[in-house]
């Protein structure tokens, strides 16, 4: 499928900026008509040229490498894989590279070229895929805890140990713990992209999807569902642990975590990804397409190191030397 | 290349400044010192006094000569004296010694009682069985060589293999060595301690520009708990039992501290040996 501009016939996309379908060919708002393919989902829907080089197994929005149109898949967006929900970008692309360069604009040893002009402007809009877990948690705690108190009589110190049963009940509900379900996005990263504020969801609609690339699940809810119920375990283990304080040593006797899952959503969460290649090694930067949270680690030019390291070397080795002559001169 | 001379302008302009002003402050200060002595009350030319005839006239004149031109190098009097006095066969009477002369033959560079630097070295073994020697400092000299300086200069006399033995060269080494200190250009630390500083700053710089991480954890544990907290339904800290141990305190026997010494407007060191 693909969306065009009543008006031009472009390519219209979404708008982050504007919360809306916008044409940028002739600057049409809302002037989107959808087009469904009757071909391939490998065929371009606007110029009809092959797309296997793009396609991938779970892609299920993406580019024309001929034409430039943002072409969304059909049956890869509908029937079991369409989302419950979609999360709009609110980070336009230049809003993204301008957080990039935010972020990592100072950092001193990163390559030439890491954040120029031609190298950032390759940075792509992706929905990734996620699973958002509700669970009902019901958990107890006991253990023991200590306080020690200590005071001098004569020639003696004493020191009292005070024992304590420490019994916590606690329930929790989560809402939406999202796991992501695509084996191309990298764990680590997708888990640091969080929070989302799921305030912005929106029912899903495939024009949100225009302009972008996407995927769908690579997994199901059933494979994922055990990192949702470890970031859960984790998460009441913390809070139980907050609520025990003041004892010099605790000590664990039992604690059970029971977690029901309660309902799962599939939703479609923006990320923009920035992918640098570097002594042939690709060094991944994302943005939050909705917070703009930026997440990456920055690859470090070896040269750069010994050049900046030897001049600073240099720098201060001439202003101690000078140093030393000007306090002979002023001692 | 341009993004590196962009980065580095400022410390580069605040280098070049600095090293100019230094210098010129230093080339200023040099030419600036006045070398002429001013004392007339003690004959500086009398630099040796070898009563315990421990070397050849000719060695005394060499030492003579080396002792001249730290004089007027580093602008202080100097004098080395051998004695063989029994009755000053301990360090404190050599010290006394050493002290008094300087007092009473008015020496200093630039006024009496400037500064001068005073060496005897006492032949006569002492009731303790050791010769002992000591160097006076006296006047500015003093912020040059600390006595802690005259101290160490003067295990140099621990090389003297015997009493029978020539003392030149070990004296013509305390002298370059009293001179390398008592140099008025001598910078306040050496070049070594600048390139270990300007190493470790350029450790320090690159550790710190080098450290990168993914990205900071945003979520909490409540994060995705409504109300962003659990509910306690219980919640209770029971007291159990106690238990009470008690150890003897070991204490330690202290001693008292000895007092100061006296003031007084010369410095120095001693060695016996």
């Amino acid at each position: 499928m693909i969306f065009k501009c009543k008006n031009c016939g472009g390519n219209i996309v979404y708008d982050p900026d504007k919360g809306t379908m916008c044409c940028p060919h002739c600057e049409g708002i809302d002037t989107e008509e959808k087009i469904v393919s009757t071909e391939s989902i490998k065929t371009c829907a606007n110029c009809g040229a092959p797309m296997d080089s793009v396609v991938l197994e779970h892609t299920s929005a993406t580019k024309c490498p001929s034409c430039g149109s943002y072409v969304i898949l059909d049956e890869r967006v509908q029937g079991d894989y369409e989302p419950d929900k979609i999360l709009p970008f609110r980070i336009s692309r230049n809003k993204a590279i301008n957080l990039l360069r935010d972020e990592f604009g100072r950092r001193v040893f990163t390559p030439e070229g890491f954040l120029s002009n031609a190298s950032v402007s390759k940075i792509e809009g992706t929905y990734v895929p996620f699973f958002m877990y509700d669970y009902d948690t019901d958990s107890e705690y006991r253990g023991t805890g200590t306080k020690v108190r200590s005071w001098t009589s004569g020639d003696y110190e004493y020191t009292e140990t005070s024992y304590y049963d420490i019994h916590r009940v606690m329930e929790a509900d989560f809402k939406g713990v999202p796991v992501d379900a695509s084996d191309y996005m990298d764990d680590q990263y997708m888990d640091l992209m969080e929070p989302y504020a799921y305030e912005g969801l929106e029912g899903f609609e495939e024009k949100y999807m225009s302009g972008f690339l996407g995927e769908k699940y690579n997994r199901s809810e059933e494979e994922l569902a055990e990192r949702a119920e470890k970031k859960v375990g984790s998460a009441v283990e913390t809070l139980v642990d907050e609520s025990i304080s003041g004892y010099a040593t605790v000590k664990k006797k039992r604690f059970d975590v029971n977690a029901k899952k309660t309902r799962v959503e599939y939703a479609l969460l923006p990320v923009w990804e920035y992918v640098f290649r570097y002594h042939n090694e690709n060094y991944k930067f994302h943005v939050n397409g909705q917070t703009g949270k930026v997440v990456g680690k920055t690859p470090v030019s070896k040269e750069k190191v010994l050049l900046y390291g030897f001049t600073v070397f240099g720098i201060t080795a001439i202003l101690g030397s000078m140093l030393r002559l000007l306090l002979v001169a002023l001692l | 290349m341009r993004g590196y001379f962009k980065y580095f302008r400022i410390p580069f302009i605040i280098t070049a400044v600095f090293s100019i002003v230094s210098v010129v402050a230093y080339i200023s200060a040099k030419n600036g010192i006045d070398t002429e002595r001013h004392n007339t009350s003690w004959d500086n030319t009398l630099c040796v006094i070898d009563s315990a005839d421990k070397m050849t006239d000719e060695e005394e004149q060499l030492l003579t000569e080396r002792i001249m031109e730290i004089q007027n190098d580093c602008q202080v009097d100097m004098v080395f004296i051998t004695l063989y006095d029994s009755e000053r066969g301990y360090l404190d009477k050599v010290h006394q010694f050493a002290d008094a002369f300087a007092e009473d033959n008015h020496l200093g560079y630039d006024y009496p009682g400037g500064s001068s630097i005073v060496f005897v070295d006492n032949w006569s073994r002492g009731g303790d069985g050791k010769i002992h020697s000591w160097i006076s400092t006296t006047g500015m000299i003093r912020e040059r060589i600390s006595d802690s300086d005259c101290d160490e200069i003067l295990y140099i006399l621990d090389d003297i293999p015997s009493d029978d033995a020539d003392p030149y060269y070990e004296y013509m080494r305390i002298a370059d060595a009293l001179a390398k200190r008592a140099d008025r250009l001598r910078p306040p630390f050496s070049l070594i301690v600048v390139f270990i500083a300007a190493l470790v700053i350029a450790i320090i710089y690159i550790v710190f520009n080098w450290r990168s991480k993914l990205g900071d954890v945003t979520v909490t544990a409540g994060t995705y708990i409504n109300g962003g907290r659990g509910e306690f339904k219980v919640s209770t800290d029971t007291f159990s039992h106690k238990t009470v141990t008690k150890h003897r305190i070991e204490r330690s026997s202290g001693g008292g501290g000895g007092g100061g010494g006296g003031g007084g407007s010369h410095g120095g060191g001693g060695h016996s040996r």
